[in-house]
């Protein structure tokens, strides 16, 4: 008996004494970082100050701000419009088939998404793949410019995202019990009707779980952007990125990660402040 | 084999030699059934016999692999569940978990798009007829089993179907629920008038509540009659085993006359009731319900010569009481025979005797009443 | 719903998802340097790979880190390029140099 309570605190210490030092002390240091000078010569010196937010209230930040929104908006649809399909097709697929296609689902993800979103390079390239395939068949001319553009982005940060959010969507259409559409049709639904009124009312956690997790990722990643979008493309998490790595001002890094952070924030609360009343409102 | 019916008065649906396969499982055989219009007919069979599958081929869900069913006359192939005049209740309600009552029994008015104004009404006098005045606002993980199953039939019923089907509906409530439920439902059949088809496999259930009854095994119709035909008169060994308790008796004719058969059993002559149907020196089996049959003691029949020849008329067996269990109403009186076959027997208290009277190791004799027996060939 | 537009669905989003990864595979032997088209089967690469020491380093480096690091890999990337901006004299390549050479 005690050796169980010992075997928890000791487990649960050690999870609170990780989550301290890698996460809640690297947070803390960023906010201190943010609110902190720079030299020439040191990254992060006295005395306090608002630089570092000052220089935030821009509208060149204000315009890369909105674009990582939008993009990470329209990445989150798109894969949800792509992944809602799958996941009810995975849901719906014989019991024996299914652990399946999970996993085949999950196996890419495995190996390494840098190295995955370089292969793109090659298909999405002017002489790339894609546009010698759409050339062979006679669709296109002249070949598509996809790559370092807006769209190769979209396409790169999709195609790293797209697991996100079908396991929380296949999950919540696993629990959908198939009778629902049955007794939603015998009542007169049409197909759509049902899948308005019922079905997508009812994934309703899976869809909000599914765009939480493509969302956020999507605002932060900078590697995709880096690489698909070219130097043109600068998104919050390439300009983070630049003012710790190439520009060497910390406070403004620091200062746009405690943003960033805050937009987080702010949309996990939106999410668990949504849950919480809909979990009220009647079982979902 | 097609089982004799009754002649329809009116019938609304047509089934007519309709199969359906999954794959290589046979579900339905071959089936021919009607089902009249305003009548309380309930399909019983063990599970696996196909009964849920010929509900979800009237409601829709499946079309049949061979034959077709026709709704007044017409052909209902390839219209689909949401245009059909007919509505389901689910054995497992398949309530709308995030809406609310109302909203749950407005559904289906509200895919017909009903006039808006109509809707409360309907919705509150639908809620009125199962007793559920004053839930509208509720959710279904607020409400009991039986409170579920209430919003499910007001929900089917509400749109005035033509026919309502249930699939064992009561399958998930305790018995004395279950009961009033069967009455209520009886009722309300009766004052809509809409006809009703109930799936279940429970026998007292479905004689409660019928004015006939489909009895079915593995995809085939088995009889089809009134609550008492099915019982009194069963059509085959099935039918008889799976209504009721049942004494089987096997012999063979001996000779056979205008009123009566004679027939051997086991070196006893029975005399019964000459039916029609049996050819002399065929095999039947003679069928018994335990409460068809009479018992006496072997020292009662001794102390009186008229009981004794009133009882020895149409033969009877000698036997061995092994053991009395007490029913409530009636008791049951196990017995085995000279020849090893056992028997039971119901006996209704008697106002004279209050007590059990038989008692382990008695030795009886085992009678019937005449008439009340059913012979079959023993074609099995 | 139909089962094979189920079946066509499900097959597009596999092979959207494989795709790069079989592209990968299949430019690992690839003879040719720095241009897409094929100029033969070749496993130079790979064995330029078990040769060079500091990419196999590096490949021992992630593996720690990937070890350690949090559950979710998307944060965990800053952690693995973080090697790759150690400032290097004019003499050694970096990393990322010796990945695209």
């Amino acid at each position: 008996m005690a050796n169980k309570k010992i075997f928890r605190s000791f487990s649960i210490g050690l999870v609170v004494c990780w989550m301290i030092a890698f996460a809640v002390i690297p947070n803390i240091l960023v906010l201190t970082a943010s609110f902190l000078s720079r030299t020439d010569s040191q990254f992060l010196t006295m005395p306090l100050t608002f630089d570092g937010y000052d220089q935030l209230f821009t509208p060149l930040i204000a315009g890369i701000v909105m674009r990582s929104l939008g993009l990470a908006c329209m990445v989150t649809v798109t894969c949800l419009l792509l992944g809602y399909p799958f996941a009810w097709i995975l849901a719906r697929a014989p019991k024996k088939h299914r652990h399946l296609l999970i996993v085949m689902l999950i196996i890419p993800f495995w190996t390494n998404s840098l190295i995955r979103t370089y292969a793109l390079i090659a298909i999405l390239n002017t002489s790339g793949l894609l546009n010698k395939a759409l050339m062979t068949m006679g669709l296109i001319e002249t070949p598509l410019r996809i790559l370092y553009t807006k769209s190769a982005v979209l396409i790169g940060l999709t195609y790293t995202l797209l697991p996100f959010m079908v396991l929380p969507l296949y999950a919540a259409i696993e629990k959908l019990d198939p009778r629902l559409r049955e007794a939603a049709r015998d009542l007169g639904a049409s197909r759509l009707a049902s899948l308005l009124k019922i079905e997508l009312p009812l994934t309703q956690s899976g869809i909000i779980a599914g765009s939480m997790l493509v969302f956020l990722p999507a605002l932060g990643m900078f590697y995709v952007p880096d690489i698909l979008g070219g130097a043109k493309s600068v998104l919050i998490g390439n300009f983070i990125r630049d003012q710790f790595m190439i520009a060497r001002n910390w406070p403004f890094g620091s200062a746009a990660s405690i943003f960033l952070t805050l937009i987080m924030i702010v949309m996990l609360s939106l999410y668990a402040w949504r849950t919480t009343r809909t979990r009220q409102g009647g079982r979902l | 084999m097609t089982p004799p019916q009754t002649t329809p008065p009116c019938g609304l649906i047509a089934v007519q030699s309709v199969s359906k396969y999954f794959g290589e499982d046979i579900a339905l055989s071959n089936l021919d059934l009607t089902i009249n219009q305003g009548e309380f007919l309930t399909i019983l069979g063990p599970s696996g016999c196909g009964k849920t599958t010929l509900l979800r081929l009237l409601a829709g869900f499946e079309a049949p692999s061979s034959g077709r069913i026709t709704l007044e006359g017409k052909n209902i192939l390839g219209i689909p569940p949401e245009d059909r005049p007919v509505n389901t209740v689910f054995q497992s309600y398949a309530l709308f978990p995030h809406m609310t009552v109302f909203e749950n029994v407005a559904f289906g008015l509200r895919m017909k798009n009903t006039p808006v104004r109509e809707i409360p009404e309907r919705v509150t006098e639908a809620l009125r007829l199962v007793k559920l005045n004053g839930f509208s606002k509720r959710h279904p993980h607020e409400l009991s089993g039986g409170q579920q199953q209430r919003v499910a039939i007001a929900r089917a019923i509400v749109n005035d179907p033509l026919m309502l089907l249930l699939d064992e509906p009561m399958s998930a409530l305790d018995s004395r629920l279950r009961k009033n439920l069967q009455m209520e439902l009886k009722h309300l059949q009766r004052k809509l008038g809409i006809t009703f088809v109930l799936v279940t496999h429970d026998q007292e259930e479905a004689f409660s509540m019928s004015d006939r009854i489909v009895v079915m095994d593995e995809g085939e119709l088995m009889q089809v009659g009134t609550p008492r035909e099915i019982y009194e008169e069963p059509a085959n060994m099935f039918v008889a085993r799976f209504v009721g308790e049942i004494n089987v008796f096997s012999g063979r004719v001996i000779n056979r006359g205008q009123e009566q058969l004679n027939i051997d059993v086991n070196k006893t002559v029975c005399t019964v009731k000459n039916k029609g149907g049996f050819e002399q020196g065929q095999k039947v089996r003679i069928l018994l319900r335990p409460e068809d049959m009479r018992i006496e003691t072997v020292r009662d029949l001794d102390a009186d010569p008229e009981l004794r020849k009133d009882f020895a008329l149409g033969g009877y067996f000698r036997g061995r009481v092994d053991e009395t269990v007490y029913k409530g109403a009636t008791y049951d009186v196990y017995t085995t025979l000279a020849s090893g076959k056992s028997l039971v027997i119901t006996e209704f208290f008697n106002e004279d005797d209050e007590d059990v009277y038989f008692q382990p190791g008695d030795e009886v004799a085992i009678s019937w009443v005449q008439g009340w027996e059913v012979v079959l060939p023993d074609g099995e | 719903m139909n089962t094979f537009i189920k079946t066509v669905y499900a097959a597009l989003v596999y092979a959207f998802l494989y795709f790069p990864l079989v592209v990968m595979g299949v430019y690992s032997f690839n003879a040719s340097k720095y241009s897409i088209a094929w100029k033969g089967f070749s496993t130079t690469w790979y064995l330029k790979l078990l040769g060079n020491t500091q990419l196999l380093d590096a490949a021992l480096h992630s593996l720690t880190i990937a070890f350690f690091s949090e559950p979710w890999p998307p944060l965990s990337e800053p952690l693995q390029l973080w090697p790759c901006t150690a400032t290097v004299s004019p003499g050694e390549k970096s990393c990322t140099d010796s990945c695209m050479s």
